[in-house]
């Protein structure tokens, strides 16, 4: 016990130092990670679409901003919102996003009506056995957002939202579609 | 079978340190990679490696609680989440690492033996791998072999999945088989009920009983425009002889299994969308054995709702009716991680503690109406239903609930200098007794009633956000052990852009009033023993890699979630919490 105490602390120092970046934090700056499955989610009702969404028609295609949210989580009702915007200034671009709901069986029929009420017009879906949430989001968090690139490529994941990102994400969502 | 001696031992003690440095070494490296880990795997193809590292150094003081060995103990708590994708083929595990004792202080247990021979010396390191994976998609078939979450319809007859309030994270271990189809869909599943069930105190995974799940659905979608769909499903559950949370005390009763069989049908999009159908009704049996007696009884479990959907009003309406319907070893099953049902409460999605759940009848109206296209809507909701807490008795000669809440929201609207949102909720609930309890309360009698609300205001302008929040809730419980108690909290989060985060917060409560009398006795609580002060402080690195700090207190008590309720002890002291993604 006496070895392992002093390996932890040792362990975490080294961890700490190969994490911190050298120099200042680059928040917009991508990463190349792996690849998300090609799922396939019903559309949330009461939700503003009604067919399924398939991820396999758009990967490698197009860019997909993937959004897990909830109907009890605050900071998701601030995301989709601004997301929203983002998906109308580069739809036509090719940006798809589809917000999966992490809602239980108890609040799933919130989810459509939620996403209304926020002036969403993209993909709303459920994943009420978490299948899909458990592969992407192993951590469960939310808000917690994807970003895949033209090549199917995930670059950049999130957690958490607040207002005060919006100008990193915008340029990130910029650079993503420019890509 | 002593299940803590059999984890103690030198060699695997021996491995434990380079083991461990390993481990957090790949974890940390996870926040510089910048280069595309994929590969070719032969016969497989294109393939890529990702990782979710979560570190946790946790120092925990006081509990508050009888034990006084699993005070004041520092531990370190390792979890990685891996993952190999290729086009059909996908491989995931995650690996779980708890050494407590180790960093801060010696253990108070030294020269004590550990478990059973001493149950208050119970801490002790884990190495697990758990939710373990081999997933092949081909086409619409989806052939599992591992951990899988699963729910059938609603969850009224199998809910395994995360219930993240509860940290207890249900998944069954086994073959699946499932094929989705345009028009037809079918499921078939057998394994053993794979819960990981975290302990609040020191977060080590607690021993899974052996639960035996074989199940299977079948659904027909009816092309549109009708868009009907009709499903049937069924399942058997055997328990494990065992009941207590160590899996060392035998249950009095044996062979016990429940099974269920039920239909569905749900209709999303009829009327051009503007209307969604749902009903599903199952049949349980449960069967055990009393000694050399052979036991079985029956329950049923019926959900429906009606969503209407206009362009700003949207109504639902749900049903239930359980009747001694749990999927559990007992009708009253305590343990949170055993109740593989989930069936929906109806009822507001808060803290309350919702009893009798398997044997409940009644419904729930919500109304929401949003001024589109602008930013502010409304809410309107009531349930009223009653339950029963003995699983024979008919709901209506138990209690009656009625609970009503109202919710005022308006969104963010983003491309002004200054953009803010608000959301406040209000609302009351109460139980009225629905029989004659004793001679002094009768049929009619309040047994307890709550009020509740909320406020949370986000105001973002630039690369800055506040965000407030208020919550406080006043419950009064007629016969019970505590007659009367008050719960809330209040915080501050400042936002600067992706990297910084800071969170101040005042937790209160007087629900556990012998552990408010005792944290009054200490000097640094200095605001008595009832108020819960903390600081949070996150650092993004960047997005998805960050370091989070948090110090302070936070109360324990019950928490409760879709009427399964669990007890968490108090926590001070802080911890240190690391992700970091590849």
């Amino acid at each position: 016990m006496r070895r392992l105490r002093l390996v932890i602390p040792a362990a975490l120092a080294l961890a700490a130092a190969l994490a911190l970046p050298a120099g200042a934090p680059a928040p917009a700056e991508a990463r190349v990670g792996g690849r998300p499955p090609p799922f396939v989610l019903p559309a949330a009702a009461g939700g503003p679409t009604s067919a399924p969404f398939r991820m396999g028609d758009h990967l490698g295609q197009r860019p997909v901003a993937i959004l897990f949210w909830a109907t009890w989580c605050q900071p998701c009702q601030q995301e989709l919102p601004f997301y929203e915007s983002l998906y109308q200034r580069y739809r036509e671009q090719g940006l798809r996003v589809v917000a999966i709901s992490m809602d239980s069986q108890a609040t799933i029929m919130r989810a459509g009506p939620n996403a209304r009420r926020l002036n969403v017009t993209f993909d709303v879906v459920t994943d009420v056995d978490t299948r899909v949430t458990t592969q992407l989001n192993p951590r469960r968090a939310a808000p917690f957002s994807i970003w895949v690139d033209r090549a199917g490529r995930i670059v950049r994941e999130q957690e958490g939202f607040s207002p005060a990102e919006q100008n990193a994400v915008a340029q990130g969502i910029a650079e993503l579609v420019g890509r | 079978m002593d299940l803590r001696r059999e984890r103690r031992g030198a060699p695997r003690r021996r491995l434990a340190a380079p083991a461990l440095l390993a481990l957090v070494v790949l974890g940390a490296s996870a926040a510089r990679a910048q280069s595309d880990l994929s590969f070719e795997l032969p016969g497989v193809g294109r393939t890529t490696f990702s990782l979710t590292s979560t570190t946790t150094l946790r120092y925990r003081g006081e509990n508050y609680d009888a034990n006084r060995f699993d005070d004041d103990f520092g531990s370190l708590y390792q979890r990685f989440d891996v993952a190999l994708q290729a086009d059909e083929l996908r491989a995931e595990a995650r690996i779980d690492l708890f050494v407590p004792h180790t960093v801060l202080v010696e253990s108070r247990c030294v020269g004590r033996p550990l478990g059973v021979d001493d149950p208050s010396c119970y801490l002790d390191w884990d190495l697990r791998p758990e939710r373990l994976t081999l997933r092949w998609e081909p086409s619409e078939w989806v052939v599992e072999a591992g951990d899988t979450q699963l729910v059938l319809g609603r969850g009224v007859a199998l809910a395994f999945r995360k219930v993240d309030l509860l940290a207890v994270d249900n998944a069954l271990r086994g073959g699946h088989v499932r094929y989705q189809g345009s028009n037809f869909r079918f499921g078939a599943h057998g394994g053993l009920a794979n819960p990981q069930n975290i302990d609040p105190i020191d977060l080590r995974i607690v021993r899974e009983p052996q639960d035996v799940v074989v199940g299977g659905n079948m659904a027909v979608v009816a092309p549109a425009p009708l868009g009907v769909t009709l499903g049937v499903h069924a399942l058997r559950v055997g328990f494990e002889d065992v009941d207590s949370i160590d899996g060392v005390t035998r249950s009095r009763f044996t062979d016990r299994a429940v099974d269920v069989a039920g239909w569905s049908a749900e209709a999303a999009g009829l009327a051009d969308g503007q209307l969604a159908l749902y009903f599903e009704a199952n049949g349980l049996r449960r069967t055990q054995r009393l000694v050399d007696q052979a036991r079985s009884e029956t329950g049923r479990g019926v959900y429906a709702s009606a969503q209407l959907q206009l362009t700003e009003l949207t109504i639902l309406v749900e049903w239930k009716d359980y009747t001694n319907f749990l999927v559990a070893p007992e009708t009253t099953e305590a343990n949170a991680r055993r109740i593989y049902s989930a069936a929906p409460p109806v009822e507001y999605d808060g803290p309350q503690r919702l009893r009798g759940i398997g044997n409940q009848r009644g419904g729930a109206i919500r109304m929401d109406y949003a001024f589109l296209p602008g930013p502010w809507s409304f809410s309107v909701n009531s349930a009223l239903y009653a339950f029963n807490e003995e699983p024979h008795r008919d709901p209506f000669e138990g209690v009656l609930v009625s609970h009503s809440w109202m919710t005022l929201a308006k969104r963010q609207e983003y491309g002004g200098d200054l953009n803010w949102s608000l959301d406040l909720q209000g609302g009351a609930r109460f139980e009225t007794l629905l029989h004659d309890h004793d001679a002094r309360f009768r049929s009619g009698d309040i047994d307890r009633w709550m009020i509740h609300g909320r406020l949370d205001i986000t105001v973002g302008s630039g690369d800055h956000a506040f965000d407030f929040i208020v919550d406080h809730r006043h419950e009064r419980e007629i016969r019970g052990d505590v007659a009367e108690f008050q719960i809330g909290g209040a915080s501050v989060t400042y936002t600067f852009g992706i990297p910084f985060t800071l969170t101040l917060s005042l937790r209160w409560t007087d629900y556990q009033p012998g552990v408010v009398v005792s944290r009054g006795r200490r000097e640094y609580n200095f605001l008595g023993g009832e108020f819960y002060p903390s600081l949070e402080v996150r650092w993004t690195f960047e997005p998805g890699t960050y370091l989070s700090l948090f110090a302070g207190q936070t109360p324990g008590g019950q928490l409760c979630s879709g009427g399964v309720c669990r007890d968490v002890p108090t926590f001070e002291g802080f911890q240190l919490t690391f992700v970091g993604r590849l």
